[in-house]
């Protein structure tokens, strides 16, 4: 039954032997109090959720994914703690020679940046400070506009106070999230972050006047997305301004709709007013994939988007340290030309 | 012509969804819950179901299932998938297969009559000339189908984003056809749970089972069709006071939640043993009450502002275990790719251990739910079925592999599960009497 190969392990018999673990249970296995993925104790009302957060977890269309010190090697692990009596929510963040103090983002046009109206950042910078994303895999419907004549992309319901005259409505759903205040690590790349926020009001670290903001992935042209298909259309990031702090969401929400993390390398100072985030990221990782998502695998997002199965892939920079840059998501197909 | 793509285009795109659902509740307060293979983060043990969809029809879900309004014999008029596809890029032709087909009215608990098929159903029915959609040539599948009552299924068969010889197409596993009483109160569908919702189960079976092609047609299964399905094959239940249990605010339903055994109704002194005995050692997983399959699921959002079709990232919804059925392979099946000619290949798929590590493995039993989710850890996983009405369910197990609850009983209390991924976890003992016992217990349920 177990005639497994591994890549990874230079012995075949090590791998037998650590299968027949896997899929014969023991005692020990039983016992075991901690994993390698994360786990949850508690309820939406008071619990603990610990994960640890891998290069490459979660790698949406067009971030750049940083490579990190001790040639990537570092590791990085988060625990949050939440208690709605106490109106109290605790993130740490603990990484050890995980990252680089003020680091340097160097990218290039069609190499590993490609510049998006929807989605403003800049190529290059240097002083970077970090920021760990927490993202709602669940958010609202949210419309969007397009051009009835060119069938371009306008923008949201939030980027208009009134449709644009002429356009198309068309409805995609989105994620939102929100982010802690900036940290650096220390001398020794080591991270040891501690952020508490309200529990009924999940606002941002950096801005106490601003919470969550939205992130989804329209097609830029209508005749270049088959709905069917999304493995074979063109998406783009789409990022909405932040909205008020008046607007924040309890955490509870954030709980519901499973999480995304990432913790970003953001540019010593902001790239629009009101700020939102960069597309550069480092680690990562979710708990919108039943069992997280595993070092050196990624979720694949058109399996996700598209309902299919398995909703994990090997992750194509995980054998490497260096800057990995998933791509624009296309195919060049322009479905209306092909009809 | 282009602005009739567009519209088609425009229309479809609202179909276009990405989200996932979950609560977080642990199964036991107090405790982490370690995670392995695909169980969800989010696991709930709360009693706790999606409404129907609002509109949805149970009668018009039962003329699309292709059963006759005596519930019985079969009715095919208006239960075909066919006609052009835009997602098919052509005329899509069925096989003649209905719903009905596999799952055969109230007569058999929609589900199949006990092997040999032959012996009940006509050898011109489309469950056997309709043999090819799921078999495709493969020359074990007449026999598996029927002597054991079992279909050839390719997990990721539909599967567009991964190419036509990626493993995770290529897999299979031979199944049997669950019957759908009580289906109502499943958390995840399918014998391993791997389907989230019945509409992704509706369309799924018709892809497979009705034509031959593995290029996907979701435009000829529209969302009243899910919705229809979903409301008639939810209405099937073995006693209709068990509906109280999806709905809080039927004045049954904390009597139902919280009386685990309220609608059984035992006569004998072996019965009422058999349920201490069924109590103390089966309880723990068949713990969803009065129907007594897992009750662990993912709880929805509660913010109100999620689509009601969308779905959770990952396949899993409940919990699901490896109790050795698959190891065991009782009927020898085959899980080599049929090259044709008599010539078989074995099929590497690779899977995810906790720690990342990849696996390359080497199928040659069920792999379960590791299929869909890829994670070694749910390698021969399978959801704990419901138990009301089980003795007219067999045979038993995904592969049918017990053909009475004496063997189902006994199996629990063979090596084959002591020795199981998850049987080692909860070894079960009992006594001749004790078994006895259970035995009567359960066939009265």
């Amino acid at each position: 039954m177990l005639r497994s190969t591994s890549r990874r392990t230079s012995s075949s018999i090590a791998l037998l032997a650590a299968l027949l673990v896997a899929t014969t249970a023991t005692s020990a296995d039983a016992k075991k109090k901690d994993s390698d993925g994360p786990w949850l104790k508690g309820d939406i009302e008071k619990g603990q959720l610990s994960m640890p957060l891998h290069r490459g977890g979660a790698v949406p269309f067009e971030l750049m994914v940083a490579a990190t010190p001790d040639n990537c090697g570092g590791s990085m692990h988060l625990d949050i703690k939440w208690d709605e009596d106490d109106n109290e929510v605790k993130v740490k963040l603990k990484g050890k020679n995980a990252l680089e103090a003020f680091p340097s983002v160097d990218r290039t046009v069609g190499v590993n940046f490609e510049p998006n109206q929807f989605w403003p950042d800049i190529e290059d910078y240097d002083n970077g400070r970090y920021q760990l994303w927490l993202f709602s895999a669940g958010g609202p419907l949210l419309t969007f506009y397009y051009s009835g004549e060119t069938l371009d992309l306008l923008g949201s319901e939030l980027d208009f106070d009134l449709p644009p005259a002429g356009s198309i409505p068309v409805a995609f759903p989105t994620l939102y999230g929100f982010a802690t205040p900036f940290f650096q690590p220390d001398g020794n790349n080591d991270v040891d972050f501690e952020w508490t926020f309200d529990y009924d009001k999940s606002i941002r670290g950096d801005r106490a006047d601003l919470a969550h903001m939205y992130v989804t992935f329209p097609p830029p042209n209508l005749c270049l997305v088959n709905p069917f298909r999304l493995d074979l259309s063109t998406l783009r990031p789409y990022i909405s301004p932040p909205v008020p702090a008046a607007e924040a969401r309890p955490w509870s929400d954030y709980l519901r709709s499973g999480l995304l993390f990432d913790i970003t390398i953001e540019t010593p100072e902001y790239v629009t007013e009101p700020p939102r985030t960069v597309a550069v990221g480092t680690y990562s990782g979710s708990t919108a994939i039943g069992g997280g998502i595993p070092k050196g695998w990624t979720m694949d997002i058109d399996a996700a988007f598209m309902s299919i199965a398995p909703p994990i892939r090997e992750w194509g920079g995980a054998n490497e340290c260096s800057d990995y840059w998933g791509g624009v998501h296309t195919k060049g197909i322009n479905f209306c030309q092909a009809q | 012509m282009k602005s009739l793509t567009i519209t088609s285009i425009i229309a479809a795109a609202a179909l276009l969804t990405a989200c996932d659902e979950g609560d977080n509740t642990d199964l036991r307060k107090g405790k982490p819950t370690v995670n392995s293979g695909s169980y969800n983060l989010h696991l709930s043990n709360k009693l706790r179901y999606d409404a129907l969809k609002p509109g949805a029809d149970a009668e018009a879900g039962r003329a699309r299932f292709g059963v006759a309004a005596d519930l019985v014999n079969g009715d095919d008029s208006g239960a075909l998938f066919t006609g052009a596809s835009q997602v098919f890029q052509g005329e899509v032709t069925s096989n003649g297969r209905t719903c009905f087909s596999c799952h055969r009215g109230a007569d058999e608990d929609f589900g199949l009559p006990p092997p040999p098929l032959s012996a009940s159903i006509p050898a011109d029915d489309p469950i056997f000339t309709g043999i090819n959609a799921d078999a495709q040539g493969d020359p074990d599948a007449s026999n598996n189908l029927e002597n054991h009552g079992l279909f050839k299924y390719r997990f990721g068969r539909f599967n567009p984003a991964r190419t036509q010889d990626d493993p995770f197409r290529t897999s299979f596993a031979w199944r049997k056809s669950p019957t759908l009483v009580n289906a109502a109160f499943n958390h995840g569908f399918l014998n391993d749970g791997r389907s989230r919702v019945m509409f992704e189960t509706a369309r799924g079976a018709v892809f497979s089972h009705t034509q031959d092609s593995d290029d996907r047609f979701d435009d000829l299964f529209s969302n009243k069709d899910g919705a229809d399905i979903e409301a008639f094959v939810f209405s099937i239940l073995s006693d209709p006071v068990l509906a109280a249990l999806r709905d809080p605010n039927d004045p049954m339903h904390d009597t139902l939640a919280s009386d685990p055994y309220y609608t059984v109704e035992l006569s004998t002194k072996a019965q009422k043993r058999g349920r201490k005995v069924f109590d103390e050692n089966c309880f723990v997983c068949h713990d969803t009450p009065n129907v007594f399959n897992n009750r662990s699921n993912v709880e929805a959002l509660g913010a109100g502002d999620r689509p009601e079709n969308f779905p959770a990232f990952a396949p899993s919804t409940g919990r699901t275990f490896n109790i050795g059925v698959s190891e065991r392979n009782k009927h020898n099946l085959r899980f080599t790719q049929d090259l044709g000619g008599g010539n078989f290949a074995p099929i590497v798929i690779p899977l995810a251990k906790e720690n990342g590590e990849r696996v390359d493995y080497v199928i040659d039993m069920d792999i379960g739910l590791a299929g869909t989710t890829a994670r070694v850890e749910d390698l021969g996983r399978f959801k704990v079925p419901q138990l009301r009405n089980l003795a007219k369910n067999g045979p038993y197990f995904h592969d049918n592999s017990a053909d009475t609850i004496e063997e189902v009983v006994d199996y629990f209390l063979s090596s084959d599960y002591k020795n199981s991924h998850d049987g080692s976890k909860h070894p079960i003992k009992m006594s001749a009497k004790e078994r006895a016992d259970l035995i009567e217990f359960l066939k009265v349920l």
